[in-house]
């Protein structure tokens, strides 16, 4: 039998669960067009209020809202992988890193416009990009596990191993 | 605490006790999110009936002669301007059936989304140009805003020239620029731009004569409990920029 340790997945939810209700934050305070609290420092008000707030830049979707609709997926998919590693055709780490994968490169896109576009850093916004690197933190972990597992039973190295099933 | 990389497997009871306090620990976390973005949520809605004081400060307003409330030429689409009896800057009719009073910082982002919006816009055309609503801007400087004061000089020393609202909408728009750096200057700047008598203008905004109402503009919203910036008082009913327009027209609806 292969066996991997669940807790970089409960990790991972935990931190989704969080980001999930950061990015909430911040849509709500978008909704309502009204103040931000803003703990650290004040460019909580200056970033949510800038054109580089939406994709694209100006009228487009609001990025708290692709954060929460993200990190919502992210915890839900994390979930579900508490229970099997796939869901349908898809193996689920794999699936899990190409989100998170793709959500620290959009936090990443975020902090260069902070810094050097508007020039103004909100703290809520440093947050989920630290949630999204922990959280691919996690899903590498679990992913190199389910390679390696993978990996084992595709070369009948493990003893007892069976191929993985397809749901 | 593992998981076996097939489906229907036998779930260990250790492993059983885990994944059960761990399903109880994410949702205890989920209800206290929920709880705080409710909270969140409501905290900007509530009050409706405290401030139905706010419609009619009573505040004396230092630098400016209270109690005596001031016309100014109406503009281009003769429309009444002017200043009330508390000092604030009013547009559109004071006969109006509505009276909306603005709760804003001239350094506030969210201030500023508001009036560069299309609701702004539609609110100047389509109620105070048409005699539909009495518009009033009530400052309220927060104290983290370090640059709002000398705005809120400069509106006023431009509003002694009967410029308030074109130096209002100009400090809204430039907003990321002079809460930056320079203030003074560029507020100089500004005044060059609206063609205010530059000489009059640097002559009221360096005494700093409008200094003390600061402090007597912010005394006067917080005693109204206004939460947050901006925030709106619609017929003595509390709302958010969202709510703004519904609740103006439920109010020319009750008339």
């Amino acid at each position: 039998m292969v066996e991997r340790s669940l807790y970089p997945r409960m990790v991972g939810a935990v931190l989704a669960l969080i980001s999930m209700f950061n990015a909430g934050y911040l849509q709500l305070s978008r909704m309502k067009m009204s103040d931000l609290v803003c703990p650290v420092g004040g460019g909580c008000e200056t970033v949510q209020i800038s054109p580089w707030s939406t994709i694209p830049p100006g009228s487009g979707i609001p990025i708290s809202l692709i954060g929460l609709l993200g990190s919502t997926l992210l915890f839900v998919l994390l979930l579900r992988a508490l229970q099997t590693d796939s869901l349908g055709p898809l193996p689920l780490p794999p699936t899990l890193l190409l989100i998170s994968s793709i959500g620290v490169c959009f936090s990443l896109y975020l902090t260069v416009v902070q810094l050097f576009v508007i020039q103004a850093v909100c703290f809520w916004c440093a947050l989920s990009a630290l949630l999204e690197l922990g959280m691919l933190g996690a899903i590498v972990l679990d992913w190199r596990a389910w390679r390696r597992g993978r990996g084992a039973i595709q070369t009948g190295h493990i003893a007892g191993a069976t191929p993985r099933a397809r749901s | 605490m593992s998981v076996q990389p097939s489906r229907g497997r036998k779930v260990p009871g250790n492993e059983k006790k885990t994944l059960r306090i761990f399903y109880i620990g994410i949702g205890v976390v989920a209800l206290a999110g929920i709880a705080l973005l409710i909270a969140f949520a409501v905290n900007g809605d509530n009050d409706t009936s405290q401030a139905s004081t706010s419609a009619t400060p009573n505040t004396n307003t230092p630098g400016e002669s209270t109690g005596s409330a001031v016309a100014l030429p109406s503009d281009q689409n003769n429309v009444d301007l002017g200043r009330n009896e508390q000092g604030f800057y009013y547009r559109g009719s004071i006969d109006a059936p509505v009276t909306v009073i603005e709760y804003s910082d001239f350094e506030c982002p969210a201030c500023a989304n508001f009036v560069t919006s299309s609701l702004y816009r539609e609110l100047v055309d389509n109620y105070v140009n048409t005699g539909k609503v009495h518009f009033i801007f009530h400052d309220f400087p927060l104290p983290y805003h370090q640059a709002t004061p000398l705005a809120l000089q400069a509106s006023r020393c431009a509003g002694e020239q009967g410029k308030f609202w074109e130096m209002h909408d100009l400090l809204f728009q430039r907003q990321a620029e002079w809460s930056r750096g320079n203030t003074a200057e560029r507020l100089m700047n500004y005044a060059a731009q609206i063609e205010l008598d530059g000489e009059a203008f640097q002559s009221c905004f360096s005494s700093g004569k409008y200094a003390p109402y600061v402090d007597a503009a912010h005394q006067a919203a917080s005693a109204a409990n206004i939460p947050a910036t901006p925030t709106f008082v619609v017929n003595g009913q509390q709302v958010n920029a969202s709510q703004l327009l519904p609740a103006i027209d439920a109010a020319l609806a009750g008339q």
